[in-house]
């Protein structure tokens, strides 16, 4: 598919969310623009309390942004019309991080399967039984479990419940985080080759910490370290040569859970500082300032990189030397053995 | 290695070197609007003390279901229909609920699942985590707050006080999980059943977590039952793995001969479909277990129908249990190897 660069579904400028204020204020997502066009999926990593689940619900009006706005066709989706509402909502569905809290204990889950296709009207109650069957087949889940309870199915079959649910009304956008946490390799295969078939029809946002998901169905990749993207660009080249120290340690540690970082720290970073600068072996004097973003298409926020350095995505490691002991452990090729 | 115990809370029956935690043929059934389903089937294994098990298997195997087994806390339709159960020395099976609350949380530490709904949505956590020691006594209540800090600075938190204060609903998921893992090691139990106790995190927050969890074994002996789909993981702290498929423990061994050499025909082909990162492969679908073409029979292997090695027998009655090494057995018609 080859598609103009303004054929966006959903378009976020300088979107940025604080909580709290004054001392307290925690600045869980630093202002970003993000734009989604269709067939150029995005997934983004990051570590844990970094924003990644906060500009999802930014993305789909959960959350008011404190900086920036969240536009459909346009349009800042806090003020839609009725109308273009109900178009939002069909057009972006989500898999929220927790499924067995997002799905309505009461419900069987062939409500719960095809409530979005429900809602959008257009079904009998039969074609809605048929489409429920069809929908559980779809994620090799047995058509009896069509008249349970969610409570009464295990954690990954609730996973794959809320992912039939998402995907069941032909939305054009979904939002993904960690949606395949609880599954077993081979379910999980099964159901990213399921994504990655409808990936023609649906555009997808995966917020994962498995890079190998990240890796089948994303286009594009955004590390996230508290609040702030620090590297983003073609999911590719970040996996290849991964240009920031925190985006290094992840892809580092992809093999080997045990994989001590060997800096971490609980010392918090002082205000306007690099949010990395006590876990980073490389630390400078210049990092007690968070740098801009460096670099077109592949950019990174890190002071070991500057402006003339250009596009060279090929060059991962840091300027440190061969004993480096990140780059030296960077193997994203290796096999399991 | 079998962790030292302090001698007074032990019962004479436990010598340290006793099993901790002894599973002998547990079967779990639930009834549903479909009729009686068998969740679990025939299960057998014993932990000791300071032990790291873990349970890996498909989606839907009865993984958690073993673990609320133990815990005496399957839903309402579900109940033990057959096997025993004994921890430290009792019978936890038949155990009445006020035992069983001592049990919980004290004795055995618990993460469930679905952390995110685990926490009371309306109390902050510093109290949350703090409560098992509070209301069991270890510590003031100064103590307990300076222990709950420490905790969270332990845990990666890198604001613990502000965390503290918070609500579970200002916290990311993975934050939430760790407050879980916190909460199941808080009194110091004698076994932490942990289901799934990583799914939220990012690698090196888990790297961080696993070798938090060793260092507690190595301290104080608590051995760890956990459930994990991550291959990696368990391959990296576990010392003896269950592999569960259909309700059955289809081969149970030394983690590093199972991960090295499986024997269940499930086992090698779970392996088989581990991703790797390679850019070649990067694109290309995912590897799976082809599904069942013809569903199994009940009576048989629960594995027949999508196994390569099937053979007639399969169908016919409950596999067999193989032994391939004195501590290493499979239940298989047709092993990937004989002993
Ligand atoms: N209360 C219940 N009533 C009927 N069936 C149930 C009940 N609870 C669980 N099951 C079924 O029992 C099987 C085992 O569930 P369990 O939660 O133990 O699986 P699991 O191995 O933990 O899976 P996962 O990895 O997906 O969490 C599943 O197929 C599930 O649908
Ligand atoms: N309702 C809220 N009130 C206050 N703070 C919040 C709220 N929701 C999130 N936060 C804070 O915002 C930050 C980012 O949280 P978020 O849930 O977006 O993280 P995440 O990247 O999804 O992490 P994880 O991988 O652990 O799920 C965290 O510091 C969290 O404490
Ligand atoms: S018993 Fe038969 S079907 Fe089951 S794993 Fe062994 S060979 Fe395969
Ligand atoms: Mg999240
Ligand atoms: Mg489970």
């Amino acid at each position: 598919m080859n598609l103009a660069a303004d054929d966006a579904i959903l378009t976020a400028d300088a979107i940025g969310k604080t909580f709290g204020r004054g001392t307290r204020a925690n600045v869980a997502v630093q202002p970003t623009n993000v734009s989604f066009r269709r067939g150029r999926s995005i997934g983004i990593a990051g570590e844990s309390g970094s924003g990644k689940s906060t500009l999802l619900r930014l993305l789909l009006g959960l959350e008011a942004p404190t900086a920036g706005a969240v536009r459909f066709e346009g349009m800042p989706i806090a003020s839609l019309t009725r109308a273009e509402h109900r178009r939002y909502r069909a057009t972006v569905q989500a898999v929220f991080q927790d499924p067995g809290g997002s799905l309505d204990p009461r419900l069987h889950i062939w409500q719960l399967i095809t409530e979005p296709a429900w809602a959008t009207g257009g079904l009998t109650r039969r074609s809605r039984r048929e489409l429920a069957a069809r929908l559980l087949h779809e994620v090799d889940l047995p058509e009896r479990f069509a008249d349970r309870l969610p409570h009464q199915l295990s954690g990954g079959e609730r996973q794959r419940v809320a992912i039939a649910r998402a995907v069941s009304s032909s939305p054009q956008l979904v939002l993904l985080d960690e949606p395949v946490t609880s599954l077993d390799v081979s379910v999980r295969g099964a159901i990213i080759n399921l994504l990655a078939d409808r990936g023609a029809e649906l555009t997808y946002a995966v917020v994962s910490h498995d890079l190998t998901v990240i890796a089948h169905l994303t286009d594009e990749l955004l590390i996230m370290y508290q609040g702030f993207v620090v590297e983003r660009g073609p999911t590719d080249a970040i996996l290849d040569a991964p240009r920031h120290p925190y985006s290094q340690a992840l892809v580092a540690a992809v093999h080997d859970p045990l994989h001590d970082t060997g800096y971490d720290s609980d010392v918090p970073a002082g205000a306007g500082a690099c949010p990395f600068i006590n876990r980073c072996p490389f630390a400078m004097e210049q990092c007690v300032v968070m740098p801009d973003p460096v670099g077109q298409i592949h950019q990174v926020r890190c002071h070991l990189y500057s402006p003339d350095d250009g596009e060279d995505t090929t060059r991962g490691a840091p300027p440190l030397g061969s004993s480096d002991p990140i780059a030296s452990t960077v193997n994203v090729t290796g096999a399991h053995q | 290695m079998t962790a030292s115990t302090t001698t007074s809370d032990v019962p004479a029956a436990t010598a340290p070197g006793d099993p901790l935690l002894q599973i002998s043929n547990l079967s779990v059934e639930a009834s549903t609007s479909a009729g009686t389903v068998r969740l679990v089937d025939g299960l057998d294994f014993e932990m000791r003390r300071g032990e790291v098990r873990a349970i890996v298997g498909e989606s839907g195997s009865g993984k958690s279901t073993v673990c609320l087994a133990i815990l005496r806390l399957l839903a309402e339709n579900a109940r033990i229909s057959s096997g025993t159960i004994t921890f430290d020395g009792e019978r936890i099976d038949d155990a009445r609920e006020p035992a069983l609350r001592q049990m919980r949380g004290r004795k055995i530490g618990i993460v469930f699942q679905d952390p995110l709904s685990a926490l009371d949505p309306v109390r902050r956590i510093g109290p949350q985590l703090g409560e098992a020691r509070r209301v069991h006594g270890l510590g003031s209540r100064g103590q307990v707050a300076g222990w709950v800090r420490e905790t969270l600075g332990s845990l990666g938190f890198s604001n613990p006080a502000r965390s503290a204060r918070s609500f579970p609903n200002m916290l990311s998921g993975g934050m939430r999980q760790r407050v879980c893992v916190g909460i199941a090691f808080s009194a110091e139990p004698k076994l932490v059943i942990a289901d799934e106790p990583t799914t939220a995190l990012d690698v090196s927050l888990q790297g961080r977590l696993l070798r938090l969890l060793l260092a507690r074994r190595e301290a104080s002996g608590t051995a760890v039952l956990l459930v994990s789909h991550d291959v990696a993981v368990v391959r990296a702290v576990a010392d003896r793995v269950t592999v569960m498929f259909g309700g059955m423990a289809l081969e149970e061994g030394p983690a590093a001969d199972v991960f090295a050499a499986p024997g269940s025909p499930y086992t090698a082909a779970l392996l088989a479909s581990v991703p790797t990162m390679s850019p070649e492969r990067r694109r290309a679908r995912m590897s799976t277990i082809p599904v069942a073409t013809v569903a199994p029979s009940p009576s048989g292997c629960p594995f027949a129908g999508r196994c390569r090695r099937e053979v007639d027998a399969c169908r016919q009655a409950p596999p067999p249990t193989v032994w391939l090494a004195p501590a290493h057995h499979v239940r298989c018609f047709n092993p990937e190897r004989q002993p």
